[in-house]
């Protein structure tokens, strides 16, 4: 399983309906442990990818590989339960659900995958308040999520995702709503939360300064074919 | 399973002002419903019980609703009397445990007048085993002149023991004849039986005979030719008739064969009837009152229930970004379709129980004044088969209600995916 890429995409093609293609993606290959930073106008096909790869939108033209296992095949079901269980996702804002305080939240997806939880060594009020110290917000933890800051809320998000150590991290502008000192903080704690679960991260911005701080550096309007030319940023 | 019910949980508590109107609106409906219900069956087991233990009712032949109302309601009046002679002959019968003589046709400033014997005292029932008591100082009416009056009318007009009162021919509320030369003295009065028994004036047979003594054809006393109460007492008097009279058998196996009997008798033409059949009869008769209420406070369950629907509905729009929020932790549709009806359900269920729960509490607290006033025994039981019916029903119909906003949820989120919509 090791040997196998956290996501491999070829020859994917996605439309809505019978409408043109939003994607068309001949090759897109990241492997395990890979810090990704993907970036592309809007109008790119930014939001459908996310989609594909969160198992949210069916394949039906090409191939998905998610950490070896193929979505064309898989029921939309199953890849919700596998999104479940192996995967983190970060929004760009809005991310908790209100009524659920900030432990409850970081908690959701071990609530609803039990493969999930059962990653979980020990209980998991514990791996909630071990995260939440790593993120920085321990004394939020039985805080109602309305009375924290945007900052705060985007740590209890990320905490969300890596709670019961998925495999890839998908986080889809989970910076934009910040100012340029927390954005840097955020990118600081995400990564080393990642890197102790060791889990694959992607990173979807527009910001370029961050870029910097990616291995990998993946432009959509170069991978997929069916992105609108001349868009604005590059 | 348990996630679903803690999220919907929460989910309502967030929303508490909404929950608790909806919630509440539930919770009257199904107590209205509930309630209605138990009155009705309340009204129906009082109705049932004005009389008890009377095997049959025996009356000159007419209309057995018409002889019920007379017999037991004191309502409306007898085409024929039957002969005493009759009476005693039907008494003696050795299947006949006892009797009860009514001999109606006066009245006393509107409550009809019972000529009857100490008989009434002794053999009366209602509600299953109670019989007419009379209060401290009272003594069941002896003397041609005596009377004891029902609770509601010594309340009424006020009298006390001792009082002397005058009745009145006839049993129009306003008497044109008054027997006004013969006046009775008060000498019982019956404790509250909340049936038609208070609102009655008993006197003997003989006092009844005693004030027409001198009447003939059915026209007051010439003047000149009035016999007087002092005259009265000191003759035996001779009764010829009375208006019908309750029966009790020594074994109920008996009651069919007497009724035959009865009502195949020759020498006059008598009719005999059950009291419990003839009174389902007059109830059933009366049962569109019930199904209408039964409709209505339905009617206002549904309401309750649509007032969920919409205020689930409602709330939908606010909460996509909470379903994508699932969604991205693995939530599928069906999960988010089961979540929303689990709310309705809870709403449903919730408001079921505190309903019952108003009710019951309502009950414990009312029936005394109820039935003190009303004379409605409503009984406080556990629910019944048709109680549970409803519950079982609202529970379904709340299911039911609930998949149309979930199935909006479905749609929305296999449209929304992970898209935040605000």
């Amino acid at each position: 399983m090791t040997a196998e890429a956290a996501i491999e995409v070829k020859g994917l093609r996605f439309s809505y309906g019978k409408g043109p293609d939003i994607l068309d993606i001949p090759d897109l290959t990241l492997q395990r442990g890979e810090r990704a930073f993907l970036h592309g106008p809007s109008g790119s096909g930014k939001t459908t990818l996310l989609g594909v790869l969160a198992g949210i939108l069916p394949v039906s033209h090409g191939q998905v590989k998610v950490l070896g296992r193929d979505f064309s095949a898989l029921k939309g079901q199953d890849r919700d339960r596998f999104r479940g269980s192996h995967i983190g996702y970060v929004f760009q804002m809005f991310n908790l659900i209100p009524y659920l305080n900030v432990r409850q939240n970081i908690l959701l997806p071990l609530g609803i995958s039990p493969e999930r939880a059962a990653r979980v060594s020990g209980g998991h009020d514990e791996a909630a308040r071990t995260l939440a110290a790593h993120l920085g917000i321990e004394a939020l933890l039985e805080r109602p999520v309305t009375e924290l800051s945007v900052g705060q809320q985007q740590r209890v998000a990320a905490a969300r995702a890596l709670v019961g150590a998925p495999e890839l991290v998908i986080a889809d502008e989970p910076t934009s709503a910040l100012d340029h000192d927390h954005r840097e903080a955020f990118l600081k704690v995400l990564f080393a939360e990642a890197e102790r679960s060791r889990s694959t991260v992607i990173f979807v911005s527009h910001d370029h300064t961050l870029k910097s701080l990616f291995p990998k550096v993946v432009s959509l309007r170069e991978v997929n074919r069916a992105a609108k030319p001349g868009g604005a940023g590059a | 399973m348990m996630l679903t019910i803690r999220l919907a949980v929460r989910s309502l508590l967030n929303r508490r002002l909404t929950s608790a109107l909806t919630l509440m609106s539930v919770m009257l409906s199904v107590a209205l419903l509930i309630g209605v219900e138990r009155v009705r069956q309340g009204a129906r087991e009082s109705f049932k019980n004005t009389i008890s233990q009377t095997d049959l009712i025996v009356g000159a032949r007419g209309g057995t609703i018409q002889l019920l109302l007379y017999a037991v309601f004191r309502m409306g009046s007898a085409t024929a009397n039957l002969s005493y002679e009759t009476y005693e002959k039907l008494k003696a019968n050795p299947d006949v445990a006892w009797t009860i003589p009514y001999s109606l046709g006066d009245s006393h400033r509107g409550f009809r007048v019972v000529g009857t014997t100490a008989d009434f005292y002794e053999h009366y029932r209602y509600r299953h085993d109670k019989k007419p008591e009379l209060l401290e100082g009272g003594r069941v009416p002896k003397g041609v002149f005596d009377v004891a009056l029902g609770a509601d009318v010594a309340h009424k007009l006020g009298y006390k023991l001792g009082d002397r009162i005058v009745l009145a021919h006839g049993v129009a509320d306003v008497a044109i004849q008054k027997h006004d030369d013969k006046p009775f003295t008060v000498v019982g009065i019956l404790d509250k039986t909340a049936t038609p028994i208070d609102r009655s004036v008993y006197i003997t047979l003989e006092g009844m005979e005693a004030i027409h003594i001198d009447w003939q054809d059915g026209a007051p006393p010439v003047p000149g030719q009035e016999i007087t109460p002092a005259q009265i007492a000191s003759r035996p008097i001779k009764i010829s008739a009375i208006t019908a009279f309750l029966l009790g058998c020594k074994s109920r196996i008996d009651t069919l064969r007497l009724q035959r009997k009865i009502n195949d008798y020759e020498d006059e033409p008598l009719m005999a009837i059950i009291p419990g059949v003839a009174l389902d009869d007059l109830w059933d008769g009366l049962s569109y009152a019930e199904d209408g209420l039964r409709v209505v406070s339905a009617f206002v369950v549904v309401v309750g229930l649509l007032g969920m629907l919409v205020s689930i509905y409602n709330s939908l729009n606010e909460r996509r970004r909470e379903m994508a929020i699932l969604r991205s932790v693995g939530a599928g549709p069906r999960l988010i379709f089961s979540l929303m009806v689990t709310e309705s359900l809870v709403l449903t269920v919730c408001g079921t129980v505190a309903g019952v729960a108003l009710m019951y509490g309502l009950l414990f607290t009312l029936q005394p004044v109820i039935e003190r006033h009303f004379g409605l025994s409503i009984p406080i039981a556990a629910p019944g088969t048709e109680e549970w019916i409803y519950l079982a029903t609202i529970f379904v119909l709340g299911l039911v209600l609930g998949i149309v906003p979930a199935a909006r949820a479905y749609r929305n989120t296999l449209h929304d995916g992970l898209t935040i919509r605000i």
